[in-house]
């Protein structure tokens, strides 16, 4: 919200505090202060001056010599200008003067005629006609008549003045009002505060004339007040309330309208003036008909089914509390206003207002919740003003209906009860003292203290606010650090689930792969840029209502698309070669449209681009799965993969797919050919905890190596013929492939595959007979199971 | 030969062996001592010497074969050294390059970051609780005490599945689904991801938080002071203080706004505080009576309160990282900064 200092100083003296100071203070209350934004300093020495003669100029046409009366002298100035004429105030740029635009003001001497200034138009002053009349003009600003000779031009522009954005929480919205927030300064800085003029006179006319108000809907309009105004003069609004509205970002229109923005945002109360010729007889606060439509005053028409509408005896003038329709504003013909006051209750303006699509100052307003109080303040108010600048006769009769006021919030609690929440000890007399002072009327009954709440401050409602309100003017720099000592005492661990997650990142740390992080929605072409078939469980993607953009509108079903995503990223950066994991959650859906809350479940995903092939992915998988159990592999089907190198897994609560990237999908992602992912689900097997590995004796015989070559079929599968070979005898320690060979001396369709083979005694030597023996069951086993001859 | 002629002999021969004479030391001890050795053969001829000769004699010859034997010994281990230094000689290498042959993987920063707060609170005796990441509208805003149409709903904006179903805006959510599962006292940290219709230089539509909440009878605005103080001090060093400001989150009630002074100038302005001295870090407070109640636990018995940290914020803090983009881009050259 933004405060102007000038306009805070009407209602409490602030004496000469800097606003920074004020900012820091603010701050400790609470109010957060977003910006201070400062008077205009770019524009220095222009006071008004006022033209006392003007004479042509003896040597030009167009040069005139000006006698100009800037207050503290009368100085000579040569101008140019056509439009000055005699009496005319006007800004001038004393000597030593700076502009906006760098230039200085120095004396001159223009065709023999000594100047002293120079008089300026709004452009050279760096503002336009939204600031003052006249001031867009090619030529110099006329200013009004009444300007003080010599008074500062910011000050006469209306720009002289500090601003502070103050950020207001959502509990407070009284101080969305510059009359409150003024009166919690007052309280911070231990200054009398005083009310905005409130009084005004009225006209006696009878009460016929005045239309009649009757609340249908009194749960969602609590209180309605309205008022006539006769005679109105539309007319422009004093200076010092247009300036004021323009330093808080509204737009001056007339008298009237200013009127009701100036009390929105001095008393936070939202007012409308409706036309009194345009009421078709009583007001009536009522929802919308089926079928009934209004053209507010932004020109649209809105369909107003069961929304809240001030309307007439015959038609819909107004959403209430959001914006008033076209034909019920003010004209310049008007003649006699009717001024509305309300309070609407917030949530459900709030709703209509996102139905319809139609916000306002009011709107926005009213969802923060205008307190009781305002409606009556905010009438006398506007009322009060009206009054002061003469724009209408008041008639005194008031309409009004509405519930009965509710009653103060009275909260009972004790010193003890507050700093026992606290923990530091605040004496009685100081609760007592600060509650007070911020309007909160307390009684002491024993050691019970009674405190009545102000309607405005409808945050209040429990102990605990209390004592914040007391915190925020003792000093939350009086709580110390304590570490629950009278607590009770905690055993702290991490779940099984994380503590293996973390196992898993820290075995793929110690495997060289980089960790990484993607978003949690993905873009909906993934499943097709990935090639799954169209029943594929990937593609039952439960979609965001309100995405930022389509890219990322859809929750994650895969790791695929961000791992793959990131890896073109890099490769478009020239980065060479990448090993990446990430470990995250993805998003399962029973049912579509979503019913109830999706599973989340665990999945790693690896990627590897430039550093390694086929067995490099299969090596890091086997890694993994082997923290959790026996490793078995068996044909993937995955369509994202190469039909010739991939595996998939499902063992002991893994399940999922690894191998070469399918080029197809490498060119979706714009990748080089040699990626290798691996996609694995590890969810079941994150929740047990992993067991401690056990001590096996270690023999204390020499092992003994074997070498053997066997020549098989090309289709024979080298790692399930050793894994066969290691069944053969319990002895084999240890079977490594060293070669695998094809071409000369081995027949066509044929390969030698070469192995050693380690025997570990367990508790005397081999003799050669033994060796022998289960050399011969090794070299039985590879001919009969897969056809191997002994090379 | 006699002994003397024998003993000149074995010397000069010693003293002819090089560096790569291993063999030809090893013919020498044979000709000297071996079976038929000259040596040996001296000691067998003692038998045809006169009695009186032969203790004379035999010592003569021991001693020189002593004497001989250690100064073959002597030779054999110069020798070695030798061949030794001259295989060293040979196995020179430019240091200056690098084969290297295996890579470290990187954490993510904000793991690393989100590692350590853990370590800190779970030392402290808090559990760390995992809450989903898809939620309802009650436990990411009814239950904490912000009803439908509430403004405090202004504060986050929500990326939602339908009416009811939402992508969790706070970790916050955490704390009701705790408090309905486990009765006081509590003590628990709940890290995850978070999500927020919002997408600027310094937001990212996708972050982490770390909720923390303690409930128990006895808890003050104090202890939640002392467990933020130690936090801070064991994330940014010992001498780090930090304030509370007043503030407002609809489920705390005191709430404050968290700030630790600046670690990197602490507190005389810099940079890193944009010249404040202070950091702005969480948000934390004493949890509502409302949501305790709507919990079921009696809040004229307990007190609890409650904090939520910012983990990208701590960790760009941390890790001097400029821009929330970076920490999503995933680029190598980024990651590999934080081995």
């Amino acid at each position: 919200m933004k405060l102007p200092l000038s306009w805070l100083k009407d209602y409490v003296d602030i004496g000469d505090i800097t606003p920074q100071e004020l900012s820091d203070k603010l701050v400790s209350i609470g109010f957060e202060v977003e910006e201070i934004i400062p008077p205009r300093s770019d524009v220095k020495g222009v006071v008004v001056g006022k033209v006392e003669e003007i004479v042509h100029h003896d040597n030009s046409d167009k040069l005139w010599i000006c006698k100009v009366n800037i207050g503290s002298e009368v100085v000579q100035i040569v101008t140019g200008a056509q439009n000055v004429k005699k009496g005319d105030c006007v800004p001038v740029a004393t000597v030593g003067a700076d502009l906006p635009d760098g230039t200085h003001i120095k004396p001159a001497k223009l065709r023999g005629a000594d100047s002293f200034g120079m008089m300026c138009g709004g452009s050279e002053l760096g503002v336009d006609d939204s600031v003052i009349d006249g001031a867009s003009y090619d030529g110099i600003l006329i200013l009004p008549n009444d300007s003080t000779i010599g008074e500062d031009i910011l000050r006469t522009l209306g720009q002289d003045d500090t601003v502070l954005d103050v950020s207001i929480t959502a509990n407070r919205p009284d101080c969305q009002a510059i009359v409150n927030l003024a009166r919690e300064i007052s309280v911070l800085l231990d200054k009398p505060f005083k009310m905005p003029k409130l009084t005004y006179k009225t006209i006696n006319i009878g009460t016929d004339k005045m239309p009649s108000v009757k609340i249908a809907e009194k749960d969602l309009c609590s209180y309605y007040i309205g008022r006539l105004i006769r005679d109105i003069k539309i007319e422009k609004s004093p200076k010092w309330m247009r300036d004021r509205l323009r330093m808080c970002g509204i737009r001056p229109i007339n008298n009237l309208v200013d009127i009701t923005n100036y009390v929105l945002l001095e008393i936070g109360q939202p007012l409308h003036a409706f036309d009194r010729k345009f009421i078709d007889g009583g007001i009536n606060i009522r929802k919308g008909a089926a079928g009934e439509r209004i053209t507010a005053l932004d020109g649209k028409e809105y369909g107003v089914n069961d929304v809240l509408l001030i309307a007439d005896d015959k038609k819909p003038l107004a959403i209430a509390g959001i914006m008033g329709g076209e034909y019920t504003s003010i004209f310049p013909d008007t003649q006699t206003v009717f001024l509305e006051a309300a309070r609407f209750e917030r949530s459900n303006i709030r709703r209509t207002s996102r139905k319809i699509g139609l916000r306002s100052d009011s709107s926005a307003r009213y969802e923060k919740g205008v307190d009781w109080h305002s409606v009556e303040i905010g009438s006398a108010r506007a009322l009060a003003l009206i009054d002061e600048l003469k724009c209408g006769k008041i008639v005194d009769a008031v309409v009004s209906d509405g519930i009965e006021p509710p009653k103060q919030n009275v909260i009972r609690t004790t010193k003890e009860e507050i700093c026992a929440l606290l923990g530091i000890d605040i004496d009685k007399k100081t609760i007592v003292s600060i509650l007070k002072k911020q309007g909160i009327d307390v009684k002491s009954e024993g050691k019970t203290l009674v405190c009545t709440i102000p309607l405005v401050r409808e945050d209040i409602d429990a102990y605990p606010d209390l004592a914040e309100d007391i915190m925020r003017f003792y000093g939350y720099d009086k709580i110390i650090s304590t570490h629950s000592e009278n607590t009770h005492q905690t055993r702290g661990y991490l779940s099984t689930h994380d503590e293996n997650a973390q196992k898993v990142k820290d075995r793929l740390q110690s495997l060289g792969a980089d960790e990484i992080l993607n978003f949690s929605f993905v873009s909906p072409d993934a499943p097709d840029k990935l090639l799954l078939a169209a029943n594929d469980e990937w593609r039952k993607v439960i979609p965001i209502m309100n995405p930022l953009s389509r890219d990322i509108s859809v929750m994650r079903t895969q790791l695929l698309y961000g791992m793959l995503c990131s890896i073109a990223r890099n490769c478009a950066r020239k980065n060479d070669s990448m090993r990446f994991y990430e470990l995250g959650k993805v998003f399962v859906a029973d049912k579509l449209p979503l019913e109830k809350l999706p599973q989340e479940r665990d999945v790693l995903c690896v990627g590897i681009c430039n550093d390694g092939d086929f067995y490099t992915v299969k090596s890091i998988v086997g890694e993994i799965i082997g923290m959790f159990g026996a490793v078995e592999y068996s044909p993937s089907t995955a369509a994202y993969l190469h039909p010739k190198q991939a595996l998939h897994v499902e063992i002991g609560g893994i399940v999922g797919d690894f191998g070469k990237l399918h080029p197809l999908v490498c060119e979706n992602y714009d990748l080089p050919e040699n990626v290798y992912v691996a996609h694995l689900d590890i969810t079941d097997a994150l929740t047990d905890a992993l067991p401690t590995a056990k001590y096996t004796p270690l023999s204390k015989q020499h092992p003994i190596d074997r070498d053997l070559a066997v020549v098989v079929e090309k289709s024979v599968a080298v790692g399930d013929m050793l894994t066969a070979i290691r069944t053969v005898s319990p002895y084999i320690a240890n079977v490594k492939l060293f070669d695998i060979y094809e071409g000369e001396q081995i027949a066509d369709g044929y390969k030698s595959v070469a192995f050693s083979v380690r025997l570990q005694p367990t508790d005397a030597p081999f003799s050669d007979s033994k060796i022998k023996e289960i050399m011969d069951s090794i070299i039985e086993k590879t001919s009969s199971q897969f056809g191997a001859k002994l090379r | 030969m006699n002994l003397k002629e024998i003993r000149a002999d074995a010397l000069k021969k010693l003293e002819e062996l090089h560096a790569k004479s291993e063999r030809d030391l090893a013919a020498l001890k044979t000709y000297l001592f071996g079976k038929s050795g000259v040596l040996t053969g001296l000691m067998k001829g003692l038998k045809d010497l006169p009695p009186e000769q032969k203790p004379q004699a035999g010592k003569e010859i021991n001693d020189l074969r002593v004497e001989l034997q250690g100064l073959c010994e002597q030779k054999e281990q110069e020798l070695h050294r030798l061949a030794i230094e001259q295989a060293i000689n040979s196995q020179v290498l430019d240091l200056s390059i690098d084969k290297p042959d295996h890579a470290i993987g990187c954490v993510h920063p904000l793991t690393q970051v989100r590692r350590r707060l853990t370590e800190y609170f779970v030392g402290n005796g808090y559990i760390v609780y995992d809450s989903p990441e898809i939620e309802t509208d009650y436990y990411n805003f009814q239950a904490l005490n912000v009803p439908p149409d509430h403004p405090a709903r202004d504060m986050q904006d929500t990326f939602f599945i339908n009416d009811n179903i939402l992508l969790r805006t706070q970790t916050s959510a955490g704390q009701i689904r705790l408090m309905e599962k486990f009765k006081p006292p509590l003590k628990m940290i709940c890290p995850g991801r978070v999500f927020r219709n919002d997408d600027d230089s310094t937001h990212s539509p996708v972050f982490h938080q770390m909720e923390g909440l303690v409930i128990d009878k006895n808890v003050t605005l104090c202890d939640l002071k002392g467990a933020l103080d130690g936090f801070a001090k064991f994330i940014f060093g010992e001498q780090t203080q930090i304030r509370f400001r007043p503030s407002y989150f609809p489920f705390t009630e005191p709430s404050v706004e968290v700030d630790v002074s600046c670690f990197n100038c602490h507190g005389s302005g810099c940079r890193v505080c944009k010249n404040t001295g202070w950091i702005e870090l969480l948000g934390a407070g004493m949890v509502n009576r409302k949501v305790l109640a709507g919990c079921g636990i009696d809040p004229d018995e307990y007190h609890g309160f409650a904090f939520g940290i910012g983990l990208d914020r701590i960790t760009m803090v941390l890790c001097a990282i400029n821009d929330i983009k970076l920490m999503w881009e995933n680029d190598v050259r980024f990651l590999h900064m934080f081995k």
